[in-house]
């Protein structure tokens, strides 16, 4: 193992985080290499410098104050709400469910609304097509073929 | 535990929720603790808390220098854990969990918060130093002690919160990367950072005598 890998792995090694065999890879690896025995002894160095941190003790009143915040919880979670509460906290869901209950009833009268306008439309509109181009005219007439109607025009309806 | 009873655990088809279940809680005893908080039991809580208010208590304070707030958030945390404890699915062992509702706390606490002052007198004031200290005949030992926090305080956040789970609270690596739900390489990478700078630190602390 190079010093660069070695010198990476220092921490892990002091933590014991490393498997068996870097292990006695850097520890053979330190005995001989000075610079890399340097870097761990510094290390080593800070772990022991960091140790001097004493712990701090937990306040005195930590629990008390603790379970006076949980009683005021349990005491929030079981209180009924009073009535202006209960109507400030529903107004907003039941403004919601009122606004989308509206836009769908409203939803369904103007597509409605769209859809009668549009047939009544193309109702007059196929009559104003039948009176322009007097295609209408054909349900008056006789019950004869084309060749007895072309004959009648030639000779004047005289036979 | 005995070997065999280890192996009958080990060996436990993952398909029986029982098995699993009996597997958590030989393994992790605080699992039966913490199922009974979930169900209200507040004497189960009041267990759990004496078994980690200490620990949580000085995880917060070097993560974060200022003792003046440390009550504040060691309450955060278990009033989460009494919140949530029924969130709490065993696929991490208790601790770890606690952990990392810990760092999460101190991590949003360190966004609001830049570099607070430090003042041991404070903690004098409330009873948080060792009486150890308290008689104030090792004024040096004091001070020494404050530069050594300040130094912790300047390393960047993940760097600070990785080495104080490692160096204190004698986390493996892999359970720190579990609290901070980053990968164990990382971790590594973050307490060598850590522990360099560090060196650098207190090497220019000691020229200038002040460690």
């Amino acid at each position: 193992m190079k010093c660069s890998q070695v010198k990476k792995k220092l921490t892990a090694y002091i933590d014991g985080e490393i498997s068996e065999n870097e292990q006695a890879i850097i520890s053979e690896h330190v005995k001989s290499c000075a610079s890399c025995r340097q870097e761990l002894e510094e290390l080593a160095a800070v772990t022991r410098t960091l140790d001097e941190v004493v712990d701090v003790e937990v306040t005195p009143y930590f629990r008390a104050h603790l379970k006076t915040r949980l009683r005021e919880e349990k005491a929030d979670e079981e209180k009924p709400f009073p009535f202006l509460e209960w109507i400030r906290r529903a107004t907003i869901p039941v403004a919601a469910a009122a606004l989308f209950l509206f836009s769908i009833v409203a939803g369904g009268q103007l597509g409605r609304s769209i859809y009668q306008a549009t047939a009544q439309t193309t109702r007059v509109q196929a009559a104003e097509i039948d009176y322009i181009t007097g295609l209408g005219g054909f349900e008056e007439m006789s019950d004869v073929s084309f060749s007895a109607i072309y004959e009648d025009l030639y000779t004047g309806g005289t036979e | 535990m005995n070997t065999a009873q280890q192996a009958r655990l080990d060996t436990a088809p993952v398909y029986n929720k029982d098995a699993v279940k009996k597997k958590q809680h030989i393994l992790d005893p605080d699992v039966e603790l913490i199922e009974r908080t979930a169900r209200g039991d507040e004497q189960a809580f009041e267990q759990i808390m004496a078994k980690y208010e200490r620990a949580v208590f000085n995880t917060i304070y070097r993560y974060i220098g200022n003792y003046d707030d440390v009550e504040d958030i060691a309450q955060e945390v278990f009033l989460r854990v009494w919140r949530h404890a029924g969130k709490f699915k065993g696929r991490s062992k208790f601790s770890t969990w606690l952990y990392r509702i810990t760092a999460n706390r101190c991590l949003t606490y360190r966004s609001k918060h830049k570099q607070p002052p430090i003042s041991l007198d404070n903690m004098v004031e409330k009873g948080m130093i060792p009486d150890s200290l308290k008689t104030q005949t090792d004024i040096l030992q004091r001070e020494r002690v404050r530069v050594i926090q300040q130094a912790l305080d300047e390393l960047p956040e993940r760097q600070r919160m990785a080495l104080v789970l490692c160096q204190y609270d004698g986390l493996s690596y892999k359970e720190i990367a579990s609290a901070m739900k980053v990968s164990v390489s990382s971790v590594e990478s973050l307490i060598f950072r850590a522990r360099t700078a560090l060196r650098k630190r207190f090497d220019i602390l000691r020229k200038q005598g002040r460690l």
